[in-house]
């Protein structure tokens, strides 16, 4: 049996630093906004793959831009666009120098801000080194409630997750009108694989009518409050 | 002989009541430069005692006050100052020192001694005038009772950098500091011709011995404290006290013998405090003795600033405090390193003179609107340059573009044809004096100008009078990017739209001669960068900006965000206000900045700008006020003036009520915090 502890999932963790800023930016405003995060985990039966990771804000792009001009709101410094980049190639280097990541791409779009990265993973092993590095280079304990596994032997794919009540702490901080931002606010996980799903536990989590991906789309204040999870077993046919 | 006496008792008492009831502005010295008059009457009849305290309390300048001036009250009614009366406070400037004085008016009976000064060293009286000395010597205070004289300054330690002055003070020069030029040298040359009579030689014989008696002082200085401190300081340093090696790193092997001698550098830094602390306790020693000569002149100046009108604010009710500034130029080079100017670059900045002579500043209370007024004097040849630059009159057309809901305005009126024949003038006259070397290359300057351009020709291409409003805001459709997923959740990106509130604008401006513009934007469109439909030109948004239109009708040209604005004004169907005030006051002055502060909260709010948490508050107070207004006048009976103003809520029985409440509560909230 080659089951394989799998360590948390890198791609979640490369956006944190991101989601929060962008997060924590919005919700300085009255209204309600809306953003997407997307993620795409291409599965391969022997445990390599891709991943692809998009944070969609075009359609708030108008507010996203008039608190880019601003250099600080409510003590959270809103980091420039040549900051961000900056970071951005940061981080690319770091998966660069990664054993068992490689065509790392990216690209960050200030006229509609849309940022994207991606990369192939030899192993989902490979994913968890580069999670960690990334994790120590962001300061984030995201590791600590987000992980996969994925057995070879048995074509299971398991995602575990824990609720960090800290965070829904924090928000209940915000006023009710900023909580509003997240009204309409995403996170939608795809996972694709080359062999048919045989069952998904989650019971929000759809199976592709070909059967070779699993499709889980969560509103964003679900997630804070501990009212969604996305813990999952996705077993496939042998 | 006893009707003698009564006589002279009635006199005397009469003279006496009206002495103290009189305005102290009679003690203003003719040569001070600055005076601040407080218009106490003003002040405490559109606000109270309760307020004032409580503001003041929240402000922490009672304990403050208590900690610096050993005064120890919770209440301004503790200081037995008259509030019924005026108070000043002024400033005179000479080359050498700067005085400072206070004139408080002072309650009948009052116990001042028991309040402030407490600790203050007693001095002979004069002039009918108990004296005190602070325990630094550097303040002095003189009462009777109808008033409280404070006077205090300090030296202008940048007249000792004179050699032939720093000589005649025993100021020890450092050689950089030898050949910095000083700017005033010539004047004071001059000043010494003029004052070479028996007066100024009886005042040289006191200054020599002043000179004497600073010298001793700083001599006593240097040895008692100077060297006493130095000794206890080296004496008291542990030479032999180990080091620890393993605090410092072994790879960092820096050659401290070869690079740096701190024998050298010891006795050089040491040597240089030597001097700064012996020339400042000649300088300190010095000013105490000036202070104290020129004390008793000034508590009862020959020469006083009563009649002038300008400082005088007898009956007007509205004006709380008055800034009046003598000379406003001087001020303003004050402010400028005119030494470090004059010696790295050679530019005579002390010979910079745009023209401004007097100041005033007035805070006005009007109502639920505070005002901070002001009105600087020109001298002739400026006002002249001004007045034709500030002459045009606008465009009466505008007025049929008036948008009826606007956020606030901008307008400008500039003779553009004046202000390019006037350049050489005000350049070679502002300028011009600084160095001979930039005379020469402002002549050749200012006459490539007036050869180059025609002014005539530019101002027909823009006469010079803008009007820019900004507008409601306007929904508009803005395309965004989203993701559609098919039956296997393979996602396409599609684009999507949606309604978004945006700021819209529009400015308009008069040219007779529309040829430029219209090429340039010609060329735009043969070039892609804009499009030209329905006699419409549309500039192409550039990132995350909106499409910007241009239309030109008549002799006018106007700028705006909003299309269908822009196409009403084309098809003769524009809505214009019809508020005659405001048509009045877009033309009332030479430039101006109004906002309708009241819209500002649902206007961010519509355009969903972030507010930082800390002001939301403030923003939402901001619907309650009235118009925010910046305003220039032009140039009249030889001043130029301008207004800065604000409608307060009408919560409070005036501005000045609520202004302190504002504070109080700001106060309170840090407090909080």
């Amino acid at each position: 049996m080659t089951r394989q502890r799998q360590h948390p999932i890198s791609r979640v963790k490369f956006w944190k630093k991101y989601i929060l800023l962008f997060c924590a930016v919005l919700s300085c405003m009255a209204l309600s906004s809306c953003f997407d995060l997307v993620e795409q985990v291409d599965m391969k039966t022997d445990g390599s793959g891709a991943i692809k990771a998009t944070l969609n804000m075009s359609k708030s792009r108008s507010k996203v831009a008039s608190l880019m001009k601003l250099k600080s709101v409510n003590g959270i410094n809103i980091p420039s666009e040549a900051t961000i980049k900056k970071e951005m190639e940061t981080a690319v280097k770091l998966l660069r120098n990664t054993t068992g990541i490689s065509n790392v791409q990216y690209n960050l779009d200030f006229n509609n801000y849309i940022a994207t990265i991606s990369c192939d993973f030899q192993s989902i092993n490979a994913l968890n080194d580069f999670t960690k590095t990334l994790s120590k280079q962001f300061n984030s304990q995201i590791t600590s409630y987000n992980s996969y596994e994925f057995n070879n032997n048995t074509q299971s794919f398991k995602r575990n997750y824990t609720y960090m009540p800290s965070i829904g702490k924090e928000f209940s901080k915000l006023s009710a009108e900023d909580r509003k931002i997240f009204d309409e606010a995403y996170y939608t996980n795809i996972v694709r694989f080359n062999s048919p799903v045989k069952s998904s536990s989650h019971q929000e989590a759809k199976i592709a009518s070909n059967r070779k991906a699993v499709f889980l789309k969560v509103k964003a204040t679900d997630l804070i409050t501990g009212k969604a999870n996305l813990s999952n077993q996705i077993t496939l046919t042998k | 002989m006893q009707l003698k006496y009564y006589i002279l008792l009635s006199i005397s008492l009469f003279t006496g009541l009206l002495s103290f009831g009189q305005d102290l502005i009679t003690r203003i010295p003719a040569n001070a430069d600055l005076v601040v008059s407080f218009n106490n009457p003003a002040i405490f009849k559109h606000s109270t005692f309760e307020d004032v305290n409580e503001m003041l309390q929240h402000l922490d300048v009672f304990s403050s006050m208590n900690a610096d001036r050993e005064i120890d009250i919770k209440d301004i009614r503790e200081i037995d100052i008259d509030y019924s009366r005026n108070a000043y406070i002024y400033k005179s400037s000479s080359d050498s020192v700067h005085y400072i004085g206070v004139i408080l008016p002072l309650r009948k009976d009052h116990q001042i001694t028991q309040q402030i000064m407490r600790k203050w060293t007693d001095l002979s009286p004069s002039q009918g005038y108990q004296r005190r000395i602070s325990s630094d010597n550097k303040m002095l205070g003189a009462w009777n009772d109808n008033m409280l004289f404070l006077f205090f300054g300090d030296i202008n330690t940048f007249y000792f950098k004179n050699s032939a002055i720093a000589e005649r003070y025993g100021i020890q020069l450092s050689p950089y500091e030898v050949d910095a030029a000083y700017p005033w040298t010539e004047t004071d040359a001059y000043a010494y011709e003029d004052y070479a009579t028996a007066d100024y030689i009886e005042g040289i014989a006191d200054s020599v011995a002043m000179v004497e008696s600073a010298v001793d002082t700083a001599e006593e200085f240097y040895q008692d404290t100077l060297r006493d401190s130095v000794d206890t300081y080296w004496e008291g340093y542990d030479f032999d006290m180990e080091v620890d090696s393993a605090d410092y790193d072994s790879d960092f092997n820096y050659d401290w013998e070869s690079t740096y001698d701190s024998a050298y550098s010891d006795s050089t830094y040491q040597a240089e405090q030597d001097r700064i602390a012996y020339n400042k306790a000649i300088q300190d020693s010095l000013f105490q003795q000036w202070l104290l000569r020129d004390f008793d002149s000034y508590l009862l100046p020959a020469q006083n600033l009563s009649k002038n009108k300008q400082i005088q604010l007898k009956g007007k009710n509205t004006i709380l405090t008055r800034v009046w500034i003598k000379d406003l130029d001087d001020v303003y080079k004050s402010f400028l390193p005119l030494d470090a100017f004059t010696s790295s670059y050679g530019f005579a900045l002390s010979n910079l003179n745009y023209g401004y002579q007097d100041a005033i500043f007035d805070f006005v209370q009007d109502g639920h609107t505070l005002k901070l007024s002001s009105s600087i004097g020109l001298d002739k040849e400026v006002e002249n340059m001004l007045k034709s630059v500030y002459s045009s009159k606008y465009n009466r057309k505008f007025t049929n573009y008036v948008p009826e809901n606007h956020l606030g305005y901008m307008t400008l009126n500039v003779n553009t044809e004046a202000f390019i024949k006037q350049l050489p003038n005000m350049m070679n006259r502002w300028y011009g004096g600084m160095s001979y070397g930039i005379l020469d290359v402002m002549d050749i300057l200012m006459t490539s100008i007036e050869i180059t351009f025609d002014e005539k020709a530019i101002s027909k291409v823009m006469r010079g009078d803008h009007v820019l409003f900004v507008n409601d805001v306007q929904k508009i459709t803005r395309e965004y990017t989203d993701y559609e997923y098919d039956e296997n959740y393979d996602y396409k990106v599609v684009t999507k739209t949606k309604e978004e509130q945006v700021p819209n604008f529009l400015w308009m401006f008069t040219s007779e001669d529309q040829r430029l513009f219209k090429q340039i934007l010609n060329y735009g469109v043969r070039k892609g960068e804009c499009t030209f439909i329905g006699d419409i030109y549309k500039l192409e948004a550039a990132r995350n900006t909106d499409s910007v239109y241009i239309y030109f009708k008549d002799d006018m040209v106007f700028v705006g965000n909003n299309l269908p604005q822009i196409a009403s004004i084309r098809d003769n169907n524009f809505r214009s206000s019809g508020d005659s005030k405001l048509k009045k006051e877009l033309f009332a002055n030479t430039a101006s900045l109004v906002v309708h502060t009241q819209r500002i909260p649902e206007v961010l709010r519509s355009l969903e700008v972030p507010i930082i948490k800390s002001w939301n508050r403030t923003v939402q107070n901001l619907g309650k006020y009235g118009d925010m207004q910046a305003k220039m006048q032009g140039i009249r009976k030889g001043r130029i003036s301008g207004e800065l103003s604000l409608d307060f809520p009408q919560e409070e029985k005036n501005a000045l009520g609520y202004l302190l409440k504002q504070i109080k509560e700001q106060a309170e909230e840090s407090e909080n915090r």
